[in-house]
């Protein structure tokens, strides 16, 4: 008797937690809550470690000149791009 | 009760997944987000009454339900507490359920990290999850249920016990790691599909992929090297890698997940390589999925696997359903994954990486053939041939050995392409580093395989801390650091570039310890009481044989003195045992016999002593003496390896804005 009372309070917990969001009213939209430049930081970031690298490569003088100068403003170009868009 | 509510968790699982899958599609196509919501909670319970099962079990067979057939199969009142929790993967339906459970939990923390963003893939990444969850729920449920009743028309009073092999406590840990591994790749693989899926890959999918990624390989090679240290401690053969089908099932995926470690560091730095990484997923993914096949079929004859089931064809299907819709997928989305730029160099650290992920797969594809040739033989002729470690070693040890020189070669190489003054700066130290090496052993006519592995480790070392000179010396100038300070800042600030160094450091000290076997020598003798024997300038002398009665053993000990051949000084007493278990069963054919090691280990070589079998009635020992040289140096190579990993792993500390 124990057994049935319990399987069927697990089953009745679960249908309503599962269940519960298809009442709410209906046109509810998912966003990501968190800042939607995120993505764009995180890019911002990683750019900027590859700053960092290119500068240390640098100076271990594992990179040429030119090299250096090209792919330093190829990387400084992209992240004023995209502080660009997050300062808009 | 208990093995009931049990069994209708897992039931209730395989029914919401379905309902989780559904939802999730439904979702995909009108965007209602009432779907997303209840798919996602649907998922969410999947996972809860998943975890659920594996508690119920686990309890079931920490109090001796015998009751449940799995409980009396893998455990009895004898066995140790620690192992009756272990038991849960010692088996068959139990280790399915851990796969279950292993993932269930990766998709709880895949949930709750991701509750506030990646709304766009998150439906695909959880169709994944769940559907892999599905499958696992689909075997426990009809297949191979670990909640069935024990069949007997009488009280079962005990069971039947652990394998003595697998009571160690290397073996308590070895084998959820490698599921930590093993499972973690459903993760990326999952975000992988989801991106693809929605044409959506951008620096946070990149973000969660690397760290899913460096994680799960970390604990895949964890479990990998506990497996070597078991196998060395345990199994009482010498070695700590057989090529034993099952670990090159855990081997395979090692491989391609190192391929991808390096290569998708291409991608996020030049947004190259990413039709290969996709593929290197999926078939580092698939791999893990056809290791677990290889384990459970019982197709391979293996220390490790369970014995022959139905699970085979379902397996194997399910590893075809992956690759199919996976690589249709991947074919139809190379147009949005293909790079606009191109490798400029050959001598570039891109072609470096690229080299090195080539070398990986090549190594991959000759451990794959050599152990799916057995049953591919058997399907064509009828006969199976078996391919044992010659094979493996011939073909291995020298891809190994370019592996070992791209370790060297990669960090000294510049991204883009590598000047001719880069080039001879940067590489005549260690090339003269290695061959002096190399006319070191030569002069002590050591030649082969064994002089290019010493000549290269040198090789690499030399460009390893060359590397961290260069840096120190730079940080000093720059900064006006002191050494030690400057040693340490530089791996803080450069956790990434560093930690990976250190990782090939470890590699560098395993391979000496690998190179260290083909100076291996063996004796095997009876003594009496008194007697001695010698080998490599070591004599062994018995001067005792014991008799211990344990818990859930019997065992005979022989008290030995191991002492310098030629002066005779005492080095170290060694004491190995045979032991009986499962000594109290009237069934003698119920009873194990099993030999515990005893190592003497220095970082020069180890002295492993066997007691392989007694005469009891002459009070004769039969004892196996093994000299393994630089061994050790695999072990701490391996704790190198954990460590710089770690230290790659290390989350930065947040930068001021």
């Amino acid at each position: 008797m124990i057994s049935v009372v319990v399987t069927f309070l697990i089953i009745f917990v679960m249908a309503v937690f599962v269940i519960q969001p298809l009442f709410l009213e209906p046109g509810l939209e998912i966003r990501d809550t968190e800042k939607s430049s995120n993505a764009l930081k995180q890019r911002k970031k990683i750019l900027y470690r590859q700053i960092k690298e290119l500068d240390m490569d640098y100076q271990l003088g594992n990179i040429q000149d030119d090299d250096y100068d090209q792919t330093r403003d190829e990387l400084k170009k992209e992240v004023a791009e995209i502080l660009t868009i997050l300062n808009k | 009760m208990i093995p009931v509510i049990g069994g209708l968790a897992i039931n209730l699982a395989l029914g919401l997944a379905f309902v989780s899958i559904i939802l999730h599609f439904f979702y995909l196509r009108n965007g209602d987000g009432r779907l997303f919501l209840s798919g996602q909670r649907a998922a969410l319970t999947v996972s809860l009454l998943s975890i659920l099962a594996t508690l119920i079990l686990t309890q079931l067979l920490v109090t001796s339900n015998f009751d449940v057939d799995y409980v009396a199969h893998y455990t009895s009142l004898e066995t140790p507490f620690i192992y009756k929790i272990t038991a849960l993967w010692a088996g068959q339906s139990g280790s399915l359920l851990f796969w279950l459970f292993t993932l269930s939990v990766y998709a709880l923390i895949t949930i709750f990290q991701n509750q506030q963003s990646q709304h766009k893939i998150m439906p695909w990444v959880m169709i994944v999850m769940t559907t892999v969850q599905l499958f696992f729920l689909i075997l426990i449920n009809f297949v191979a249920n670990p909640f069935m009743p024990t069949e007997a028309d009488f009280v079962v009073a005990n069971g039947l016990g652990l394998n003595p092999l697998l009571q160690n406590a290397t073996m308590a840990i070895h084998p959820p790691m490698l599921y930590l591994g093993y499972v973690g790749f459903t993760v990326p693989f999952a975000f992988s599909i989801a991106a693809m899926a929605q044409r959506d890959m951008n620096a946070l999918w990149m973000r969660t992929v690397r760290q899913w990624l460096l994680f799960v390989w970390l604990m895949l090679s964890i479990g990998i090297i506990l497996g070597g240290w078991w196998a060395y401690q345990e199994l009482g053969w010498g070695g700590y890698w057989a090529w034993d089908p099952v670990e090159n099932a855990s081997f395979m995926p090692w491989l391609t997940g190192t391929a991808l470690l390096h290569s998708i560091i291409i991608q996020e730095k030049k947004n190259m390589l990413k039709v290969w990484n996709m593929a290197l997923i999926i078939i580092t993914f698939t791999l893990c999925i056809f290791g677990t096949f290889l384990t459970r079929s019982g197709v391979m004859s293996s220390v490790h696997s369970f014995t022959a089931s139905s699970l085979g064809p379902i397996f194997l299907s399910f590893v075809f359903l992956i690759m199919i819709v996976s690589f249709t997928l991947l074919y139809y989305r190379k147009t949005f994954l293909r790079s606009e730029k191109r490798i400029e160099s050959f001598t570039s650290r891109e072609s470096g990486f690229l080299f090195n992920n080539v070398v990986f797969i090549v190594m991959c594809f000759a451990v794959f053939w050599g152990t799916i040739f057995p049953v591919i033989s058997e399907a064509v002729r009828g006969t199976k041939i078996t391919v044992g470690a010659p094979f493996f070693n011939q073909v291995n040890i020298p891809i190994g050995l370019i592996l070992l020189l791209l370790t060297g070669v990669g960090p000294l190489l510049v991204w883009r392409r590598t000047s001719n003054q880069s080039f001879i700066r940067n590489f005549t130290t260690p090339i003269v580093m290695g061959l002096i090496t190399a006319l070191v052993f030569y002069v002590l006519k050591i030649r082969g395989y064994v002089l290019v592995s010493f000549s290269l480790s040198a090789f690499v070392l030399t460009t390893i801390g060359f590397e961290f000179f260069r840096g120190i010396r730079s940080r000093m100038t720059t900064q006006k650091e002191n050494p030690f300070i400057a040693f340490w800042r530089l791996i803080r600030k450069n956790r990434s570039r560093y930690g990976g160094y250190i990782v090939h450091v470890g590699i560098v000290l395993m391979f000496i310890g690998f190179t260290g076997h083909s100076f291996d020598s063996e004796k095997e003798f009876g003594l009496k009481k008194g007697d001695s024997e010698h080998l490599s300038g070591y004599s062994f002398t018995l001067y005792n044989i014991r008799e211990e009665e344990r818990p859930n053993h019997y065992a005979y000990i022989a008290d030995m003195v191991v002492a310098d051949a030629s002066s005779g000084k005492s080095i170290v007493k060694l004491h190995p045992e045979k032991r009986i278990y499962f000594h109290r069963n009237p069934n003698p054919d119920r009873r194990q016999p099993h030999s515990e090691l005893d190592i003497y280990s220095t970082m020069k070589q180890d002295i492993y002593s066997i007691f392989n079998s007694i005469d009891l009635e002459n009070e004769v020992a039969y004892l196996k003496i093994m000299i393994n040289p630089l061994v050790n140096w695999v072990w701490y190579g391996s704790y190198l390896f954990v460590l710089g990993t770690l230290v790659a792993l290390w989350p930065p500390r947040k930068e001021k804005s």
